[in-house]
């Protein structure tokens, strides 16, 4: 990468390089320190990558008045404040801005579902639903390679899985 | 409440230089951020809720090993003067220290294992260790986060992962870095390249020293941005092959700059010891690029040198509030640049001197 100028002022020349990871597509935003500090993600002021997101929120498609207006259940916080300040207000916060918050999830790391640990007492249905989406993948897998007597036995095996988990196993 | 200055008695942790590729990697580092699930996140919660945040982790954190009788300060209780001291020392963010809301840091022993109550989440565990040692970190805090959710109910989806204030750290809650320290690549003016390398795959790369337009030091902080989707033991893999590839690339710039400009190498080196020695008065932003320079010196395995820990120590030690803490009084700019200059020449005829302890 060579000598670039700051995306943001167009003058100063970039030497801090940030990346967005999506899907398979790189965004980078590349800046300068003084605009760097200015936007509070770098120097002494700085509140680390909480910016990135606030850059994104600002650059992507601004959502409508009404969908601004949503409300957490619990905590009360609302959408258009979390765009302001770029922090939720509690865990509920996650379900109640579901929609809203998909896009930037998938724009800041690129993927959507948690793939590590989780606490213990998360542990078994973590890994039963782990499990079930394995098979499901190998399920589809043998199927597209025609081994149907291999997808018999995938299959047999996620109904017991399903089965157990109905059952109730929530250890 | 104890007092701060404990800390100050001998080189701790990571200054000490013991950790594999201790030159070029200062220390590793690996925090996860947690939030209780019964209390609102940080901006939503009411002073009384975090005071009752601060109660419920410090108790669960006295069953703990190794925290189990580790000193915990109030940051409300604490002074400007120990708020930057502990942000020098890299215990503390300015975030922790910036205001007075209920807000506590718990120290481990030999600091390599500090919580922090109340920063941007609720609870934030992070493990330092010397020179290059990501598994290490991780195996440390990993313990910490295992033991604690014992007592505690963490914030948690099974889709997202534990669920965090900034939707940038939701998932894994790990931020894992590695700080470098990187002369020849600066000197042979390839560290830009190399460095957006780091970022080109995802990690982010910020000048750890220097405030203003320009790093100071050479000082490197180089860490994951990803903290969904991704096994934290991934994370931890692409960073380490990151961080051995700059190793390398550091490594060759070396041998490079040692054959084409040995002398002019070394004559920096040995007059930024000269000026280390002889000073009467010296700001901390000069201190930074004369020790960065001196350590480079060591890496090169020059001769009369200082010793890496002793090195590391003048590094953390010439920042303003650790030189008004082991003055004890609060000192202007210009008292501290003379006090600064005499304390690092004692540093430095400590090491050649009967040896022994000396104060950090």
């Amino acid at each position: 990468m060579h000598s670039m100028p700051c995306q943001i002022c167009g003058k100063a020349l970039a030497t801090i390089h940030l990346t967005e990871i999506e899907n398979n597509a790189t965004n980078e935003l590349h800046v300068c320190e003084k605009c760097a500090e200015e936007r509070g993600f770098h120097g002494p002021g700085s509140k680390g990558k909480i910016s990135i997101v606030d850059q994104f929120l600002q650059l992507a498609a601004g959502t409508g008045a009404e969908e601004s207006q949503v409300r957490c259940r619990r905590c009360g916080l609302a959408f258009s404040e979390f765009r302001r300040i770029g922090r939720l207000g509690c865990s509920q916060c996650y379900v109640s801005f579901q929609g809203q918050l998909r896009p930037i999830l998938r724009k800041v790391h690129g993927g959507v579902l948690h793939a590590g640990k989780s606490p213990a007492r998360d542990e078994g249905r973590l890994r039963r639903r782990r499990e079930v989406e394995r098979l499901q993948e190998d399920l589809e897998r043998a199927v597209r390679r025609e081994e149907y007597e291999r997808a018999a036995e995938i299959r047999d095996r996620l109904r017991e899985v399903l089965e157990s988990e109905k059952a109730g196993g929530s250890s | 409440m104890q007092s701060l200055s404990a800390l100050l008695a001998e080189p701790k942790n990571w200054l000490d230089a013991s950790g594999p590729e201790a030159d070029t990697f200062l220390s590793t580092r690996v925090r996860l951020a947690r939030n209780l699930e019964a209390f609102p996140f940080i901006t939503r919660a009411r002073d009384e809720e975090l005071e009752g945040v601060i109660q419920r982790i410090t108790s669960a954190v006295q069953k703990v090993e190794p925290l189990r009788d580790a000193p915990v300060y109030r940051v409300p209780e604490l002074d400007a003067l120990s708020r930057s001291f502990l942000v020098e020392r890299h215990l503390a963010s300015r975030d922790l220290v910036g205001d007075s809301r209920p807000r506590a840091i718990v120290i481990g022993p030999n600091e390599a294992l500090t919580l922090m109550i109340n920063e941007e989440d609720h609870l934030r565990i992070q493990g330092i260790v010397s020179g290059f040692q990501l598994d290490e970190a991780w195996a440390v805090v990993n313990r910490v986060d295992d033991d604690l959710d014992g007592y505690l109910e963490f914030a948690f989806s099974e889709e997202l992962g534990y669920l965090t204030a900034c939707p940038t750290n939701v998932g894994t809650g790990m931020r894992a870095s590695v700080l470098v320290h990187l002369p020849a690549l600066r000197l042979s003016k390839q560290i830009r390249k190399v460095l957006s390398g780091a970022t080109q795959v995802g990690l982010a790369v910020r000048g750890f020293y220097g405030e203003g337009s320009d790093v100071v030091g050479n000082f490197f902080q180089i860490s994951n941005q990803t903290t969904l989707g991704e096994e934290e033991r991934k994370t931890l893999q692409s960073l380490t092959r990151v961080a051995r590839q700059i190793l390398t690339y550091e490594e060759r710039a070396r041998e490079m700059l040692l054959a084409k400009a040995r002398v002019q190498i070394e004559d920096k080196i040995y007059r930024a010891l000269g000026a280390l020695r002889e000073a009467r008065t010296i700001a901390t932003e000069e201190v930074l690029s004369l020790t960065s320079a001196v350590r480079f010196g060591v890496t090169l395995g020059l001769k009369e040198l200082p010793s890496l820990p002793l090195v590391n120590r003048i590094l953390v030690t010439s920042q303003p509030a650790h030189l008004q803490m082991l003055a004890a009084r609060e000192m202007d700019e210009a008292e501290r640049n003379v006090f600064c200059a005499e304390h690092i020449r004692r540093l430095l005829a400590s090491e050649n001197g009967a040896g022994g302890t000396s104060h950090a």
